[in-house]
């Protein structure tokens, strides 16, 4: 009954959407949008969001989250043409689709890789959505039972994963990076006592780092200083004809299809991974998976439907924990989740009981982008494709003038801007030094729930750290977070090490006996 | 970035984290009430608004340590030693960029933005963003870069010594007049630059186009649409409100 109720519920909000003509016209425009957003080397799709958030605090809630849900899937998959057409992804997320995208383009096949990406991005979009409304009503009732203990170690937990599996250089150095983020989280009054810290007595800082103009300075700036100052330029663009949806092609790859979506949705939902490592590891699994491995690379059809797929699927993937428990599982739903608190949206377990209808909602809007992303992905491919002819020198300026005028529109205060340029230029400095930076801003949205939930915890406790023991969520997430630190020091990782080379060289052994014998 | 430079950066940064680490705790144990009472409640440590600062600072100086142990290890340490010691050499192309770019961005925002008419100061900054890098060339750049910052710091002198006062005082607009007299001196000065070279001028042309279109486009957008109050409205948005409300 629950689910037939749910359902019902889910299609009364579909076509309540999609019949206002106002909605649709948004909703295709902020695809359209995302696309273009998304095809433009050094865009992000997570600074599309953060800038169309700052645009939608006038707007009610549902219109912003069909804008901003039709921005974000609209710019992952418009990252696919810069890829493909001039072989520069558009977003992070697109980087694995250049892999084959542009062979392709070179052998004359622009338009149907295009086709190829269109599809696998709106299957994609489809197995996120379909886990989100079967897995997050789940996990939100799942999460009523957790306590502050939970909550302390889930945030942490949060940023830990995320800095372990964002860090490219040292795993550490992702830790570090959301250590930073807790830091700039504790700067304003604190939230049980109000007491002032680290605000050396300027009022300003009072309230606190006002997390969307943080997140706009840490994703916005460093991207223009690094593609201006790299001088990245755009090559000629491949010409193409016709973009087809190519349904022959998907049909023989539908396992592909399946494995990629799955990888996609479970990456997802890991806080604070994005839909660039979705991409990676669906094209790393579908290259060991096929056949004919030695075509990737050169133009293999699978390889850009695993990516594809992979990033798209992602997208419903990171809204589970984020409506859910509260955490991002992406970049860009670090930006949505900005978005929901401006609209006074608490995303976390009590969703479901302050907004019963949200999660059916979101779902619903994710349908409609899917499809709004497929149309206009066949019909006006060609179109937006002629914008990676402008020159990053002109387009990035504009860029910085949008993330000003974002950061400073949310609440008018020229202060935002004082705090949006130290932390865009610290941001610049420690990403190129190798730190990422999702965990830094996971930790200034996490560091509030970490520092409320420790502290009601041990209120509840009375100073006792034995409920981390005794309740089994704590004790599992402290165990995870513990081998997370430990598995770093180098005593522990021989023996582990050492652990797996025996454990396999003895496997390794049987089976040579088995074989010979 | 190679690993034994991105090391040497390591060896200094785990320096600064652990200074910072130390920073901290000590700010938290001087300036944060561990148990001492605060707003009529009296704190145990466990509820203290210090507990959490400690805890990250502590964990801070932790990662600073193992990252200095591992920049020692992989030779970090060694190479800084060894470039402190050689000479430094000149500017490179990409470091005159990285300074450009942070001109421009560090003028805009705390510079002209709370002082200057908006529009004006939006303008000003998408000329110089686009003209220091769409025309391309180092030369170039180190000529209208040096333009830039001297007009830039006689600004900050007018706004530091507080004589900007006295003139909008005097004549309604006058620091707005003459940061537009300075947009006109960098297109004149840039005009000059670009002499006879055909394909420069006219990436001259569009950063001027670039410059005036999204301004007039964004900043009405947001003044009249969403109905955002601007920083600063002088002169031009004067102008623009002028314009609006005239068809009213």
């Amino acid at each position: 009954m629950f689910v037939l109720e749910r359902l019902w519920d889910f299609y009364i909000t579909v076509f309540n959407t999609a019949l206002n003509v106002e909605n649709l016209l948004l909703l295709f425009g902020s695809v359209i949008l995302g696309i273009t957003f998304g095809a433009l080397p050094g865009l992000t799709a997570t600074l599309g969001v953060g800038l169309l958030t700052t645009l939608t605090y006038g707007i009610n809630t549902k219109t912003a989250m069909i804008t901003l849900l039709g921005m974000y899937v609209g710019a992952i998959y418009g990252g696919s043409y810069g890829s493909i057409c001039v072989n520069i992804p558009g977003t992070a997320a697109a980087a694995a689709t250049a892999m084959d995208g542009y062979p392709l383009a070179c052998k004359g096949e622009a338009g149907r890789a295009l086709g190829l990406t269109t599809t696998a991005s709106f299957i994609g979009t489809m197995v996120g959505l379909f886990f989100l409304a079967v897995f997050a009503p789940l996990v939100a009732k799942l999460a009523l039972q957790f306590t502050s203990f939970e909550f302390f170690l889930l945030a942490f937990f949060g940023i830990m994963i995320s800095g372990g599996l964002t860090g490219q250089d040292l795993v550490y150095k992702g830790w570090i990076s959301g250590l930073i983020g807790l830091f700039l989280s504790i700067i304003g009054r604190d939230r049980l006592q109000f007491f002032p810290r680290f605000t050396f007595g300027i009022s300003e800082l009072d309230g606190g780092l006002e997390v969307v103009p943080v997140l706009i300075g840490a994703f916005g700036i460093p991207q223009i200083i690094q593609v201006i100052r790299d001088q990245l330029s755009v090559g000629e663009a491949k010409q193409f004809q016709r973009v087809l949806p190519e349904l022959r092609i998907i049909a023989r790859h539908l396992k592909t299809i399946i494995r990629s979506a799955l990888i996609g949705v479970g990456i997802g939902a890991i806080p604070g991974i994005g839909e660039d490592i979705a991409a990676w590891v669906s094209y790393g699994t579908a290259k060991k998976a096929s056949k004919n491995p030695e075509m990737f690379g050169k133009g293999a059809y699978e390889g850009v439907i695993a990516c594809e797929t992979g990033n798209n699927a992602c997208i419903g993937g990171a809204i589970i924990p984020l409506l859910t428990l509260g955490i991002p599982g992406s970049p860009p739903a670090v930006m949505l989740l900005g978005a929901l608190m401006i609209h006074n949206v608490t995303p976390g377990p009590m969703l479901s009981i302050e907004h019963p209808h949200f999660i059916t909602e979101i779902t619903a809007i994710l349908l409609l982008a899917s499809f709004a992303m497929f149309i206009s992905g066949l019909i006006l491919a060609k179109q937006v494709v002629k914008v990676l002819r402008i020159p990053p020198p002109v387009f990035l300026p504009i860029v910085l003038i949008l993330c000003v005028i974002g950061s400073y529109a949310l609440g008018t205060k020229v202060v935002n801007l004082y705090l949006m340029v130290p932390v865009g230029i610290l941001a610049y400095f420690i990403q190129s030094m190798g730190y990422p930076i999702a965990p830094l801003v996971i930790g200034v949205i996490l560091g509030p729930m970490a520092d409320e939930n420790l502290r009601r915890a041990l209120m509840v406790s009375q100073g006792s750290f034995l409920p981390f023991f005794t309740r089994p969520v704590a004790l599992l997430l402290l165990i995870i977070i513990v081998w997370m630190f430990l598995s770093q020091v180098p005593f522990v990782k021989r023996a582990t090490g050492g652990l797996k080379n025996k454990i396999f060289k003895k496997k390794g052994n049987e089976d040579s006996k088995r074989v010979n014998g | 970035m190679d690993k034994v430079e991105l090391r040497k950066k390591d060896f200094i940064t785990s320096f600064i984290l652990i200074a910072f680490g130390i920073f901290m705790i000590l700010y938290t144990f001087t300036y944060i009430p561990m148990k001492d009472s605060w707003g009529g409640v009296m704190n145990v440590w466990y509820v203290s608004p210090g507990l959490f600062p400690v805890c990250i600072g502590s964990l801070i100086v932790l990662m600073g340590m193992v990252l200095c142990r591992r920049a020692i290890k992989d030779g970090g340490a060694e190479k800084f030693f060894q470039d402190f010691l050689r000479k430094k050499r000149g500017i490179s192309e990409k470091t005159l960029r990285f300074w450009g770019i942070l001109l421009v961005i560090l003028t805009y925002i705390y510079l002209y933005i709370p002082r200057i008419d908006f529009f004006l100061s939006t303008m000003l900054t998408l000329m110089v963003f686009i003209s220091f890098f769409y025309l391309n060339r180092p030369d170039l750049l180190k000529k209208l870069f040096s333009f830039y910052l001297s007009g830039s710091i006689l600004f900050l002198a007018l706004f530091a010594l507080k004589i900007d006062r006295g003139l909008n005082a005097r004549f309604l607009y006058s620091v707005d007049l003459m940061v537009f007299l300075l947009f006109l001196a960098y297109i004149a000065y840039c005009r000059v630059l670009i002499q006879g070279d055909q394909e420069l001028k006219r990436r001259w042309r569009v950063s001027i186009l670039m410059s005036i279109l999204p301004s007039l486009f964004l900043i009405p957008s947001f003044k009249y649409f969403l109905l955002v109050p601007l920083p600063v409205e002088g002169g031009f948005i004067e102008m623009m409100n002028l314009i609006r409300y005239a068809f009213h």
